[in-house]
């Protein structure tokens, strides 16, 4: 019967988007310009937007809605998380409802901070290996020390011109001494790691930009191939997140570029896990041992 | 401009000083997979207000260059000129801008001076550049290397006209890194910790 409740209260709840900007646009209230305005409002364009609105932090939307729209407010939270997830998807209604609840519990709520230690981001670059175009996947974590002092930091990297024989069968050595000015600025996602040319160039320390984590032969490779110039990058084609910090949940975030409020920076998928399925996830999905 | 950086520069020292991580720590007790919700930096809000207007008239300041450097009326030594002056926005000339287009699946990254010559030689009579009222500007970051960083997301509408003809234009967000560049300066005899604000990497994406 709780239940039932709950998901009824999630299904009206569910349904404020739509009519949100439905009203408005039969009022009359929304021209082109407002339109613009509040498509760019919603739009989450940075992960750091996300986590504020993931975890129902003052924000930029709510702001906009607080000043344009004040008899939407106040705006519950599992509404904010919806608007956080692609409408595109054809999520499963049930599990879509659960994860909500779960995340909005009132009892044990869950909420994500840029330093928790279990999210990552997949980068799809484009590489030069040998002369050759190639794709392959860079996967990096934030690491911060005592201060919170952060940088971001490559810990495996997957590819098909990876030789098999080097993942997995040679720990690579853990660098705790990196050299503090050689880093990954903790902003650098924003610009779409636009900074790993300079990482790349700064072949001789590479190491330097590496996890003192994870240990991954795809990594000893990665270091070998740099340095002796065989291994380049172009660009990052897209980048994919990965958060494994909210209780029996992995979600994935992507950035989705469309013209409609519900884009940007968005929940691609959600995955019901436990703490084994998590460390399987970690190691199939994200080559990290 | 270096009066203007420096004025600015002293009262971040003197209002940064109140500037610290809080570092509530939520040890894990059952294992890894556990959120961590601390270490947000808290900044004094005046101090915040100096960087944020500070990082916003910087992003204005180079967005002014890009028009004269993009004009046809630009005399080509005050076009070098300026593009001189832009990289001096940055960090450092390594800083990169990475473009990517709503029809193209491949990405260009320029060093920032690329950038602004690959904007010299497109020549258009008359360029309007129009930015939407909404910008985002993130939280300020503590890095490894001691600098701060935050970032401003804002969208923007370019127009390049030849004659009175509209022949470009395009709407993009364009996600830029500031850094607080941290550094010490011996005044009377001690050393004060003083702070310039500059533009690191931009990522310029074509919306719809």
């Amino acid at each position: 019967m709780q239940e039932r409740c709950l998901r009824l209260t999630l299904f009206f709840l569910l349904q404020i988007p739509a009519t949100f900007i439905l009203n408005a646009q039969q009022r009359g209230v929304v021209q082109a310009d407002r339109n613009r305005e509040l498509r760019l409002a919603l739009r989450v364009k940075q992960i750091d937007e996300f986590f504020e609105r993931f975890n129902g932090e003052p924000s930029l939307a709510q702001d906009y809605i607080a000043e344009h729209y004040p008899d939407r407010l106040p705006i519950p939270r599992a509404q904010h998380l919806w608007w956080l997830m692609d409408h595109a998807m054809a999520w499963d209604s049930v599990q879509r409802d659960q994860f909500l609840n779960d995340v909005c519990d009132a009892e044990s709520p869950s909420y994500l901070s840029f330093y928790d230690r279990v999210w990552f981001a997949e980068l799809d670059c484009q590489f030069v290996y040998k002369g050759a175009k190639q794709s392959g996947k860079l996967i990096l974590h934030i690491q911060a020390d005592e201060n919170f002092a952060s940088k971001w930091v490559i810990s495996s990297m997957k590819a098909a011109f990876v030789p098999d024989s080097v993942i997995g069968l040679f720990p690579y050595p853990i660098y705790h001494l990196a050299d503090r000015s050689k880093l990954i600025r903790p902003t650098n996602h924003v610009p779409n790691f636009a900074g790993l040319g300079r990482v790349f160039r700064d072949s001789c320390n590479i190491s330097h930009y590496f996890s003192n984590r994870y240990t991954s032969g795809s990594l000893f490779f990665l270091e070998e191939a740099v340095k002796s110039g065989d291994l380049k990058i172009e660009f990052v084609r897209s980048i994919k997140y990965h958060f494994m910090q909210i209780d029996n949940w992995i979600i994935t975030v992507e950035n989705f570029n469309r013209k409609d409020w519900n884009s940007g920076w968005l929940i691609s998928s959600i995955m019901p896990a436990s703490p084994i399925e998590k460390e399987r996830y970690l190691n199939e999905n994200l080559n990290l041992p | 401009m270096k009066k203007q950086l420096a004025l600015t520069s002293l009262l971040l020292a003197i209002s940064l000083m109140g500037l610290q991580a809080q570092a509530t720590s939520n040890p894990d007790s059952t294992g890894i997979f556990q959120s961590t919700r601390s270490g947000e930096l808290e900044l004094d809000s005046a101090v915040l207000d100096v960087f944020q207007e500070k990082a916003l008239k910087m992003t204005a300041e180079l967005e002014r260059y890009v028009i004269t450097i993009s004009q046809s009326n630009t005399a080509y030594e005050r076009a070098l000129n300026t593009i001189d002056l832009a990289c001096l926005l940055f960090i450092d000339e390594e800083s990169v801008v990475e473009v990517s287009s709503v029809n193209r699946e491949s990405v260009i990254n320029y060093a920032i001076r690329e950038y602004l010559e690959h904007l010299m030689e497109m020549k258009y009579d008359k360029v309007e550049i129009s930015w939407a009222n909404i910008k985002y500007i993130s939280k300020l970051r503590l890095g490894a290397d001691g600098n701060y960083y935050g970032t401003i997301s804002i969208e923007q509408k370019f127009v390049g006209y030849l004659g009175e003809k509209a022949v470009y234009e395009d709407t993009t967000i364009k996600n830029i890194e500031i850094v607080l560049k941290t550094y010490e300066k011996i005044i009377a005899g001690k050393a004060v910790k003083q702070w310039d604000v500059l533009l690191g990497d931009i990522g310029v994406q074509e919306t719809f």
